[in-house]
This record gives structure tokens, sequence and C-alpha cells, in this order.
């Protein structure tokens, strides 16, 4: 890690911050509002699309797709396991409904 | 039935980029930019969240639960980094790395686009795989999990993805009280996140 990665990450906090001003100013009825979740859905699939893209682009990763992908469940069901068990341990801390 | 759809949509998305990529019709000099266009998209999404969190006023909500609430966040982070080193030793991972892709909890988008800048496009797709698996394994065990009364623990499974896509699924099966839990569960994640891989991410070579 460069710091210039570490300027581009100190970068994405002041844009959350102006993303909740704005958010906490906004009245929620607003179309801008409902036009923002459309957007951010939209963003989040050219992401992707983007991604996978590299993904594709890499001989190097399709190479070991089938080891990414094992890997990748493993670590998807032990850390969900984790997860799970922690809240299990604390849920009768709850308040409210989370004492079921 | 929304969410299974986006999740649908997001492995459409992922599957056709990654044909695209692969068949070589996309050029070398597009697929050099897609580090860039990656990173605005990412910046957009931020501001997104930002706006989000900000319209439901979560400083006023985040005073009125207390403290007893933050207990499940923490229980979520400390769970999931063990499951993580359970994780890397099974698969003889390096353990830094692992830490990374554990410290996603879920939010695959930052993740992976962080992991493919600063450790390489493999980090980056297993970084996207292991927490879009995730989302998915919370959308398919959450119902069960709800009826055999381990609501709160199939919550804590989406780690930060129950402020977003798998809130609406939580509120629908387990209704509004554990629709609050969960947000509340994903809202401190989703704050924690931006922090955690950064910083795991400068222990690693």
């Amino acid at each position: 890690m460069t710091w210039q990665d570490i300027l581009n990450i100190l970068i994405l906090f002041p844009i959350l911050g102006a993303g909740l001003w704005i958010g906490h100013k906004a009245n929620p009825d607003a179309t801008w509002v409902k036009g923002s979740r459309w957007l951010g859905l939209i963003g989040l699939f050219a992401l992707i699309f983007v991604l996978g893209l590299k993904i594709g682009s890499s001989p190097k990763v399709m190479g070991n797709l089938k080891s990414i992908g094992f890997k990748g469940l493993t670590f998807a069901l032990l850390t969900t396991l984790g997860s799970a068990l922690g809240g299990y341990a604390v849920m009768r801390r709850l308040p409210g409904k989370g004492r079921k | 039935m929304k969410d299974i759809l986006i999740t649908l949509e997001i492995l459409v998305c992922i599957v056709s980029g990654i044909f695209l990529g692969a068949s070589g019709m996309v050029s070398i000099e597009v697929i050099s930019r897609a580090d860039s266009l990656a990173w605005w998209l990412l910046e957009l999404l931020i501001f997104l969240v930002g706006i989000d969190l900000g319209i439901n006023h979560i400083w006023k909500r985040l005073k009125t639960v207390g403290f007893q609430m933050l207990a499940l966040p923490i229980a979520v982070v400390i769970g999931s980094f063990l499951g993580g080193i359970m994780a890397t030793l099974l698969l003889r991972f390096p353990f830094m790395k692992g830490m990374c892709l554990t410290g996603g909890l879920g939010w695959y988008s930052l993740t992976s686009v962080l992991m493919d800048k600063w450790m390489g496009p493999e980090m980056g797709a297993l970084a996207f795989l292991s927490n879009v698996i995730r989302e998915m394994l919370t959308m398919l065990c959450f119902p069960l999990l709800h009826r055999l009364k381990l609501t709160v623990p199939g919550i804590a499974m989406g780690g930060a993805t129950t402020m977003d896509s798998t809130l609406i699924l939580i509120n629908r099966v387990g209704g509004a009280e554990y629709a609050f839990i969960a947000f509340f569960q994903g809202l401190i994640i989703t704050l924690i996140v931006p922090f955690l891989v950064p910083f795991l991410a400068m222990f690693c070579k």
C-alpha cells in the first residue's frame, strides 16, 4: 500500500460525510432521493460489471478460477458461521425482540 | 423476491463482465481504464450510501438505542474474524490477506475494488466471491433460522448487508423490530469497514 493509496482512501471519508450531510438535510419524499436509489443500483451493477471485465481479462485469475471459487466459498462459510455464533452468543442481551 | 432478483442481477453482471473480458472483444486500452472507472463508481456509491444514512437520521437513532445494541455488531466482527482465522489456517492462506478478506464483512463492492487495486485481480475476485456468497447464504438461511427462533444469528450472518440488500428480506420475514436490529448492525459495520480494510491492508506485504 502506497501513500497514494492511503490518500485515495482518505478521500472516501469526506465523500461519505458530504452524502450524510446532504441526506440529513433532504426531504425523504423528494423525487431526487428516489432517483438516487436507482442511481445507486445502476452504479452497483456497473461496478460489478467492470470488476467482472477485469477478472475475465486476467489470464492468471481465469486459470485459477476453480481454486479462487473454493477459497471464496471456504472464507464465506466460516466467516458467516462465526458471525452467526457471535449473534447467538449475544442475542439474549439485546433489548426488545432480541431476547427471544 | 425483490432481494433474490437483485442478487441474480448482480450475478448476471459479474458473469457477463467475465465472459466479455475473457472473450478478448474488449481492447486492452479499455480494460486499462477499468481501474479508474471502478474507483469513480465506488466514490459515487459511497456518496449515495452517505445520503441513505443521512436520510435515516442515523445520529438520532444511535442516541436512542443505547450501548446494548452495540453488542451485536461487535459480536459479528469478532465472530467473523474467528471464522476468517480458521479459513486462513485451513487453506494455508497468507494470514493478513485473509484478515483483509474477512474485514469486508459482506461489503463486496468496496472490498473487491480495494483488494483489486492493492493486491491484484486475483484477490479482488476472491474478495468479491467470499462477500457475495455471504450475502447469498444470509438470504437462503434467514427464513429458516427465523423459523427456528434463531433470528438474531440469522441477522448476524448478513454483516454489512443487513443495512441494504438483505434488510428488505429481514423486514418481511422477521418484522419491523428485527429490521431495526438488522439496520443498526448493518449501519455500524458499514461505518467500520472503510477503516478496517485499509488498516489491515497496511500490514500485507
